[in-house]
Parts: C-alpha cells; sequence; structure tokens
C-alpha cells in the first residue's frame, strides 16, 4: 500500500467520522389554515315602550348591555341581520326593531338600521380580526298608532359574509 | 510495507466512528390543519404527536442533546411550536418557537441512552394569517454532542 493510497482512505475515513458527530432526522409537517368567520351576541334583549312625553309619540326602548364578538380571518367582511321568519316575520305595523352595532377595530358601522325579513347591513370592512365585547344596541319604536301589542317574540340572525 | 499497520488503524478509527449517536423517526406528524375558533379570540391552534428515538454512544464524560429546525421558513401569522419529552436525567426545553435556525428540544441526554420519546407539533395561526393553503414544511431533527 503506498503513502498516496493510504491518505485517501485516511480521508475517506476522517469524512465519515465527521459525519458522525452529529445525526439528523427529518420529518415532514403538513399544515393549512381554513377560513374562520364566527359571530356572537351576548344575549336576548326584552324591549318594552311602556312611557311617552305628553303630545309625542312613545318613548323608544332601547336595549342595554348586549354585546357582539367576531373572530375573522379573512377580508371585506359584514355583518348583517334580519329578522327570521320562523319568529314571526317582520314586526307589527307601526313598530320598528333597529339594531346599531359598533364596529370593531377594523370595519364601519352603518350606525342604526331598521331589522326586517329582509338582511340589513349593519357592519361592513372587517377585515381579520378578533375581538369581543362590542357594543350593541336594539331599539324598539312604536307609534301611537300600533295600539297595544301583547308580549311577542321575534329572533334576529346576525350574519357574517364577505361583500361590500 | 512500512504502512501495513495503517490499515487496522483506520479500521478502528471507522469503527469508533459508526458507534456514535443516532436520531431517527418513524414517519411524519398528521397533517395540521387550523379551523376553529372561540369566537372573538384567535384561532384554535392544533396539535400532533410523533416518536422520536435516540441512541447515544458510551465515551465517559459526554452528554448530548436534541435539536430541531425548519428548513424554511413559515408564513406571516402562522407559527409551528415543538415540545419533546426527555428521558430521565435530561431536560426538555419544553415548547420551542421553531424556526430556520436551530434550537435545543432536549438537552443534557446521558451516555449509552437508547429513548423513545415523543415529539408534538403544534400549529399556531393567527387571523392575520388569513387563510393559507395546505403546505408543507421540514423539520431537521439532529443529535449532536452537548454542551
Amino acid at each position: 500500500m503506498n503513502a498516496g493510497r493510504i491518505l485517501a482512505a485516511m480521508a475517506l475515513l476522517t469524512g465519515a467520522a465527521t459525519a458522525a458527530t452529529a445525526q439528523t432526522a427529518t420529518q415532514t409537517v403538513t399544515f393549512a389554515v381554513n377560513a374562520i368567520n364566527r359571530i356572537s351576541i351576548s344575549g336576548p334583549a326584552s324591549l318594552t315602550v311602556n312611557t311617552a312625553n305628553a303630545g309625542s309619540q312613545p318613548t323608544d326602548a332601547v336595549s342595554s348591555g348586549i354585546t357582539w364578538a367576531i373572530t375573522t380571518n379573512q377580508s371585506s367582511q359584514k355583518v348583517t341581520a334580519e329578522l327570521t321568519a320562523a319568529s314571526g316575520g317582520n314586526m307589527p305595523a307601526n313598530t320598528t326593531l333597529s339594531a346599531d352595532m359598533t364596529a370593531p377595530s377594523v370595519g364601519t358601522s352603518d350606525g342604526a338600521q331598521s331589522l326586517s325579513t329582509t338582511p340589513a347591513r349593519l357592519v361592513s370592512g372587517i377585515t381579520k380580526v378578533a375581538q369581543s365585547g362590542i357594543a350593541l344596541s336594539l331599539t324598539l319604536h312604536a307609534d301611537v298608532s300600533a295600539g297595544t301589542i301583547s308580549s311577542t317574540t321575534r329572533d334576529v340572525l346576525y350574519t357574517v359574509t364577505t361583500g361590500p | 510495507m512500512q504502512y501495513a499497520w495503517m490499515p487496522a488503524v483506520l479500521l478502528a478509527l471507522a469503527s469508533r466512528a459508526v458507534a456514535s449517536q443516532t436520531i431517527t423517526v418513524p414517519g411524519n406528524p398528521s397533517a395540521l390543519i387550523v379551523t376553529a375558533a372561540v369566537i372573538g379570540a384567535q384561532p384554535t391552534p392544533v396539535s400532533s404527536s410523533t416518536n422520536y428515538s435516540i441512541t447515544t454512544p458510551n465515551p465517559a464524560g459526554r452528554t448530548y442533546k436534541v435539536t430541531a429546525q425548519l428548513t424554511a421558513a413559515l408564513p406571516a401569522g402562522v407559527s409551528i411550536v415543538a415540545t419533546a419529552t426527555a428521558p430521565a436525567g435530561a431536560s426538555s426545553a419544553g415548547a420551542i418557537t421553531l424556526s430556520t435556525t436551530a434550537q435545543d428540544l432536549v438537552t443534557n441526554l446521558s451516555r449509552s441512552l437508547n429513548y423513545t420519546g415523543t415529539i408534538t407539533y403544534q400549529l399556531v395561526a393567527t387571523v392575520a394569517a388569513g387563510v393559507v393553503s395546505s403546505q408543507t414544511r421540514n423539520v431537521t431533527l439532529t443529535i449532536l454532542r452537548f454542551p
């Protein structure tokens, strides 16, 4: 065995020894994030019109303490609200139920909107936000022409969708 | 034949090299897909666990560690957190947010060790990440001398 072959063998084995000082293994992680659009309202509201300033229409009843929350990882989302047909549909004649939803940190409120069985936009421009405790108020308006209305309920359906 | 003794020496060196530390994994974790959130909060992280096996050689006075690193960066708003169990006498670094820089998962592994543990991968995504289509990243686990 000549010196050159020995040196070559040494080089190979030195390489093997170096490679052996750290051993590795590889794992492949597959991942994805799906679209998430969730909204919730803190609870029911009870509204009763029971007073008026003399000479004026009855005083509106306004809810208090209702909040809403949202998580969305998408852009350009809006919140709409509507009265469900299953709960009775539109309000009795000469009464109005309106909703005023404060916008989250990213978005714009449309202010108070009268509710019906047709979706009404309350907030738009919501983009990638997770926030809770946002104010929401419901207002019941009744003209004197509505007369007396016995206790009744309506379900309000709030929906997060993509759109202007 | 003045170099006749050399092959034996080299083979002895090679034999020592083969008896080094090893790390193996049986496969990949199941796909991590974020699909839900507590309303008003960030999306809920998801996790998947796999095993890893290590052996360490016998030389006295040596300890070893396991590191982990990604081979490519993750999208903005997305992170993968790895947590490895450790054998008795060793130390788990706890939950480590992986990056393209190697970070210790387990340290102070003793010599002459033959251990199979668990690695849990957790996918964390903020709403800022948006929708992320399915993709993969390789995690390189390395066992080497410590410190």
